[in-house]
């Protein structure tokens, strides 16, 4: 639930995310009929699902261990996402699966990386968006 | 093999909603914000 209320957030941010010429996508271990469900609900970025978990791999997102997963931040963040609107769905996916935010370069490169700690641990928008500006800036280099 | 900083990520592909393939490669030329959450529901 966490989850979705993050991908409620980079929905609402999405204009301005765009606007830095950045493109988003949401990866998801869970059921392809879910990721279809929130692309024809008019999600503005592609949906997609990693079965195989490859890219959790090469970003380094295992699973959480039971401690991570019972925190109370853990149930801080679902409170926080069901004040929001946020509804529990059908859990499809791999309920202790690490969850992270990944930046890549216009060459794929891995230019940041966000793994949570515990369940709906998710960077404020507000930084990731500080975060795009300053790649951005970067990869533009001096004037 | 876990990617570091600036390390360039490899071909993965993905599926979209209907099973189609999605190549992660063809987000290349723009920078690329991947949000990877648990799953959908």
């Amino acid at each position: 639930m966490p989850c979705l209320d993050f991908l409620a957030r980079v929905r609402e941010a999405h204009a301005e995310i765009a606007t830095l010429g950045v493109a988003v996508i949401a990866v998801g271990t869970g059921s392809p009929a879910q990721a279809k469900r929130l692309m024809t609900a008019g999600s503005p970025f592609p949906c997609l699902v990693d079965g195989e978990k490859r890219l959790y791999a090469a970003l380094g997102l295992g699973r959480l261990s039971l401690g991570a997963v019972f925190r109370l931040d853990s149930y801080l963040s679902y409170a926080r996402a069901f004040r929001r609107g946020a509804r529990q769905g059908a859990r499809t996916g791999d309920w202790r699966q690490q969850s992270g935010v990944a930046l890549f370069d216009a060459d794929g490169c891995l230019a940041w990386l966000h793994r949570a700690s515990t369940l709906g641990d998710y960077p404020a928008l507000p930084g990731i968006l500080g975060v795009l500006t300053t790649a951005l800036a970067r990869r533009a280099g001096p004037v | 093999m876990t990617l570091g900083l600036g390390e360039r990520l490899p071909d993965l592909t993905l599926t979209d909603g209907d099973g189609r393939d999605v190549a992660l490669s063809g987000f290349r030329g723009r920078p690329l914000l991947a949000v990877c959450i648990r799953y959908y529901g």
